[in-house]
């Protein structure tokens, strides 16, 4: 079927010899622009070009010296902003990397926070006893990697006073957390030492709800939100580099504020 | 003579060009939406609605804090739907009323009291059940947009406000990026 769109009479073939050196020039230049483009565009999107190939480990390697140069500026005395109470947002956003619909609650009486690694009473910890240690508030800015942020008012142990409760090597590397949602999480020795760092159980003033954490959850003021796991169930102090669950899909490891 | 047909020729092609950017732009948060597990579904009962809110873990919030909230639709760019003014009681049920736009979305300037036959912004009521906290905003897990957009209007007064100090229950729910 003939096109509505053809031209009852069509150009005299003979007028693309008589502008070919033009058309060449047309063509060269296309080329080449596009070129440039494709290759402006394999380094903006460098992120998916080659995950598991050089590029990959490129972006590795540059995100790591980013971790060495965030713990090198890390000032473990420097504190991060309190706010007034009656900026506080109740009841806090909730985020996971699920549905809240998901969410299972812990049985805070069933429920015992276990240690491991270089510490030296590893006897697991029950709410009641955590419930009698020193308790802190800080009520400090939530920034998520996603680009949003509110107030939150927390509560509980500074982690610094549960870790030297319980013997832990105050010079080792790392604290690792394992949770009752799989969200494996790490942090620096030194900002798990900063006084802002606590092992929360309340949120403005009442212990967490279960979707944010109940009965144990992380809050630092000086990470990013997703460093801060909930539903702790075990914290292990350790040498050896332990990850987490978005720093394996390529997240930044230190991710300080 | 020519010049003066030409001046009104470009005016009304001046106003033609920003009456179809606006409609372009209401098209952006009034057209189909994307059908994820969290989207709404269409034709979703109160009971329906109750059932799932029921599911998000409601907390309590103070009324007097979700006046002056954006309402969300809940799809990855996160679309303003509308801005909560307050709840109401209507026998057992609770509803939140929520101011939407008129057709060209003028409510920023400051027009509410302007109801350019039917273009204007106007209240509706949606049920407590259909809409989630999402950090300070509220969230539509109830409704689509176009349900919310075919709710009857209502008269600021037609139903006991809920006061500011009083504290009700509602589910939560996750940022959609």
């Amino acid at each position: 079927m003939r096109s509505p769109f053809r031209p009852l009479t069509v150009p005299d073939p003979g007028i693309l010899d008589d502008h070919r050196p033009l058309l060449r020039r047309i063509e060269r230049r296309g080329f080449l622009r596009g070129g440039l483009s494709l290759g402006a565009l394999t380094m903006l999107t460098g992120c998916d070009v080659s995950d598991s190939g050089a590029v990959g480990r490129a972006l590795r390697a540059v995100s790591d010296l980013n971790d060495g140069v965030q713990a090198a500026l890390f000032d473990p005395n420097k504190l991060a902003p309190e706010y007034p109470a009656s900026m506080v947002l109740k009841p806090p956003r909730f985020n996971a990397y699920y549905d809240v619909e998901e969410v299972k609650p812990v049985d805070g009486d069933a429920w015992r926070l276990e240690l491991a690694g270089l510490i030296t009473d590893k006897r697991p910890w029950t709410r009641g006893q955590i419930a009698e240690l020193p308790e802190r508030e800080i009520i400090i800015r939530h920034v998520c990697v996603e680009g949003w942020d509110y107030i939150g008012q927390w509560s509980g142990v500074p982690l610094r006073t549960f870790l030297e409760r319980v013997g832990a090597d105050l010079t080792a590397r790392y604290v690792a957390f394992k949770t009752a949602d799989d969200y494996p999480s790490s942090i620096d020795m030194a900002s798990a030492l900063h006084p802002q760092t606590l092992l929360a159980t309340k949120y403005a003033s009442e212990s967490l709800p279960d979707p944010y954490g109940y009965p144990l959850r992380l809050r630092t003021a000086v990470k990013l939100g997703f460093k801060n796991p909930k539903w702790i169930t075990a914290i292990e102090v350790t040498n050896s580099y332990p990850g987490g669950y978005w720093e394996s899909r390529g997240f930044n490891w230190f991710s300080g504020l | 003579m020519s010049a003066r047909p030409a001046s009104g020729l470009a005016a009304c092609l001046a106003v033609c060009l920003v009456l179809a950017l606006s409609v372009a732009a209401q098209a952006q948060t009034a057209g189909p939406s994307p059908a994820p597990d969290h989207m709404p579904v269409p034709g979703m009962t109160v009971p329906d609605m109750a059932a799932r809110a029921a599911r998000r873990f409601p907390q309590p919030v103070r009324v007097g804090d979700l006046a002056g909230r954006l309402l969300l639709q809940p799809e990855e760019a996160q679309p303003v739907l509308g801005r909560v003014t307050g709840l109401v009681r209507r026998g057992d049920a609770v509803a939140v009323v929520v101011r939407l736009d008129g057709a060209l979305g003028l409510g920023w300037l400051g027009l509410q009291r302007i109801d350019w036959s039917g273009f204007g912004p106007r209240l509706v009521a949606v049920p407590v059940e259909a809409v989630a906290l999402l950090g300070e905003h509220v969230a539509l897990m109830g409704l689509t947009s176009e349900g919310l957009r075919a709710l009857p209007s209502v008269a600021p007064d037609s139903a006991a406000a809920i006061p500011p100090d009083a504290t009700i229950r509602v589910g939560i729910v996750r940022p959609f990026h």
